[in-house]
């Protein structure tokens, strides 16, 4: 398999009254034509920071301070904002997590739909529409052509992402970033969304990039997966090495915390505290002051990703 | 013997006029039908997708909201026939914690009278009061400098302590969670499931959890009621529906839960299309038409709860020859 998208040593931050605030603090990522990769995290742990970035859709005053982001053998980050207009939407499309918020309300779907069409593809407006019409039909969208006469708000919040998801495969791209696309549905509804991004990378070679925080969805659905906390990958591995063999203690109090490995009814093991990124970013290990297992060194001595075994990463020099 | 019920309801019945613009207002059925009892020292949960009621149930029994037909049953006397002194007692009695723990704390009051309310309500001198609200807040993991801080210095996880105190200071009989912690990261996720099942024992409680999770009340529940469009589908201990579900719509909603089924080659059930619209039921079995077996008798005649095994029913014409 031949590497699509590569993101080495990427940092990004955001000036604040207190001070520089760095939300995403190198990290390198890759993904392969056809697989799907899953970032993992909590919440502030700079998942969608980095996803962002991909197409430089950092929100001033963000800035992408330092780091290569190369997507198909082009640097994104050196290139001039013309040329990345024809990746975005093009090459490179997204999914967001609040199918409302991401639709404009005051067009009707068909005009959304047809836009990239137009724009990309060159497509004449009636072309367009009937492309629409089979785009919605595609991602499961009954009686489409009436759909494309609605409004946002018409349509159930699966339908909606369902949408999205048309809008985003529109001009056949390549990586998809899917930013926890089905955070907001109904676990019958999350399925049938998973389902559909799973066939059309069948259909396609569609790879994707996904984010959540559910790892059940990781199990299911990734081929690789990186867990994120405080800005950095902590632990980065193929998803079955990563939830059976779990070898740094963020990712094994990860799991170890979901209900689903527990004994109904037993107190679930937890971590004490919460993410605090402005402690964690301070130096020595991020995850030092919640880590069950720290010492005075973690505290003190930065942490750098190694080889555990073939393509099993860790951050965290305790662990063998 | 079965245990006397704390709190019951029989034939519950809520609708909500809904009117949109360019349409005469009509009616939507949040529930229909539903009758329900807690034993005193039970956890029972409340699943279903989004729009299926639970929110709704949850008020009526904390008293909340009025049922259009029905009744709430506390300790075998209706609501309605309450005294005002009892009618008082039954409000204290009976707490709840909301989803959102950034909407239902008010942002202007400092935690420790966001709190102490309850207490002060009840009567407690003020000196008992402090010692209260030390010993409740140290309960849920709340240090002690939070006491004069406000809302918003808090994470979500925090809140939602905030919140689960504030339900205990006044020494509640009952409590009703509308979902706890689907708002929060997973490991914060964790130390708010280990709470209530700590509180649970320390106050001997009557809990109710609403949530779309069913792992989580799997873990928690002593029983899972499942809902589906305003009527109950299933109700079952949860050792029992994950094994043996009586009802399709239980069967494809465990089925999507993600990443129970890593090993097992391809998913069988896959729930097509959205939840009906609650503005028109569907007339018969109100999941016919998701359901991948439903047959004439299903489109035209509402199922009857039938009890399969102690604690274990389900309203499905087709349950004995699906489930044997």
């Amino acid at each position: 398999m031949t590497e699509l998208l590569s993101i080495s040593n990427l940092h990004v931050s955001f000036p604040t009254y207190e001070g520089t605030f760095n939300a995403v603090r190198g990290i390198s990522l890759s993904l392969s034509t056809g697989s799907v990769l899953a970032l993992v995290g909590e919440s502030g742990s700079g998942k969608t920071v980095t996803a962002l970035s991909i197409m430089r859709l950092v929100p001033p005053p963000g800035l992408i301070t330092s780091g290569e982001i190369v997507f198909e053998g082009q640097h994104l980050l050196n290139i001039p904002e013309v040329s990345l207009r024809s990746i975005r939407g093009r090459r490179i499309s997204m999914v967001f997590q609040e199918p409302m918020t991401s639709l404009n309300p005051v067009l009707r779907i068909a005009d959304q739909l047809c836009e990239p069409l137009i724009l990309h593809l060159g497509l004449s407006r009636s072309d367009a529409q009937e492309q629409g019409i089979k785009l919605l039909t595609n991602v499961g969208i009954p009686s489409a052509d009436d759909r494309m006469r609605d409004y946002p708000h018409q349509l159930s919040g699966g339908m909606r992402q369902r949408v999205m998801i048309a809008m985003a495969l529109a001009c056949r791209p390549s990586l998809l970033v899917a930013d926890e696309p089905t955070t907001a549905l109904d676990v019958t509804i999350q399925a049938q969304i998973l389902e559909l991004l799973d066939s059309q990378r069948r259909a396609s070679g569609l790879s994707i990039l996904l984010i959540t925080h559910d790892l059940g969805i990781v199990a299911e659905r990734a081929d690789h997966t990186a867990v994120m906390y405080a800005g950095q990958v902590v632990e980065s591995a193929p998803t079955a090495t990563l939830l059976s063999t779990p070898r740094h203690p963020y990712t094994q109090a990860l799991l170890a915390s979901l209900p689903q490995y527990a004994e109904p009814g037993k107190p679930l093991p937890t971590l004490p505290g919460q993410l605090n990124i402005r402690t964690a970013s301070a130096g020595g290990c991020s995850f030092a002051e919640r880590c069950p297992i720290a010492t005075f060194e973690c505290r003190t001595e930065t942490q750098y990703l190694r080889e555990i075994r073939p393509l099993h990463i860790i951050r965290c020099w305790k662990c063998s | 013997m079965k245990p006397h019920p704390i709190i019951s309801a029989v034939d519950l019945q809520k609708k909500f006029k809904v009117t949109t613009r360019g349409h005469s207002s009509r009616l939507l059925t949040a529930l229909d039908r539903v009758s329900l009892h807690l034993s005193t020292g039970e956890t029972l949960g409340i699943a279903g997708e989004s729009g299926c009621g639970k929110s709704t149930l949850a008020k009526i029994m904390a008293g909340l909201l009025m049922p259009d037909a029905g009744k709430v049953h506390y300790n075998g006397t209706p609501l309605s026939q309450l005294s005002q002194h009892e009618k008082t007692f039954f409000r204290r009695k009976t707490q709840m914690i909301f989803q959102d723990p950034f909407s239902s704390l008010n942002p202007r009051m400092r935690i420790a009278d966001s709190i102490s309310e309850p207490l002060k309500i009840a009567g407690m001198p003020a000196l008992l009061q402090q010692a209260e609200l030390e010993r409740i807040m140290s309960a849920v993991g709340l240090s002690k400098d939070a006491a004069n801080r406000f809302p918003d210095e808090f994470s979500g996880g925090q809140r939602q302590r905030i919140g689960i105190a504030r339900a205990l200071a006044a020494s509640p009989e009952i409590l009703i969670a509308d979902e706890p912690v689907s708002s929060l990261d997973i490991s914060i996720q964790a130390q708010i499931i280990n709470i209530l099942l700590q509180m649970k024992i320390d106050y001997s409680l009557t809990m109710m959890i609403v949530s779309h999770n069913l792992l989580i009340l799997r873990h928690i529940c002593d029983r899972i009621i499942i809902m589906y469009l305003g009527s109950i589908v299933e109700c079952g201990p949860p050792a029992e529906l994950f094994k043996v579900c009586r009802h399709p719509y239980t069967e494809a909603l465990i089925a999507s839960i993600p990443g129970l089924h890593t090993s097992t080659a391809v998913k069988i059930v896959l729930l097509q299309d959205d939840l009906p619209s609650a503005l028109s039921i569907p007339s018969g079995c109100r999941f016919h038409p998701r359901c991948r077996h439903a047959i004439d008798i299903c489109r035209h005649e509402i199922p009857d709860m039938v009890e399969y095994a102690d604690g274990h029913a389900a309203a499905c014409h087709l349950s004995n020859s699906l489930y044997g």
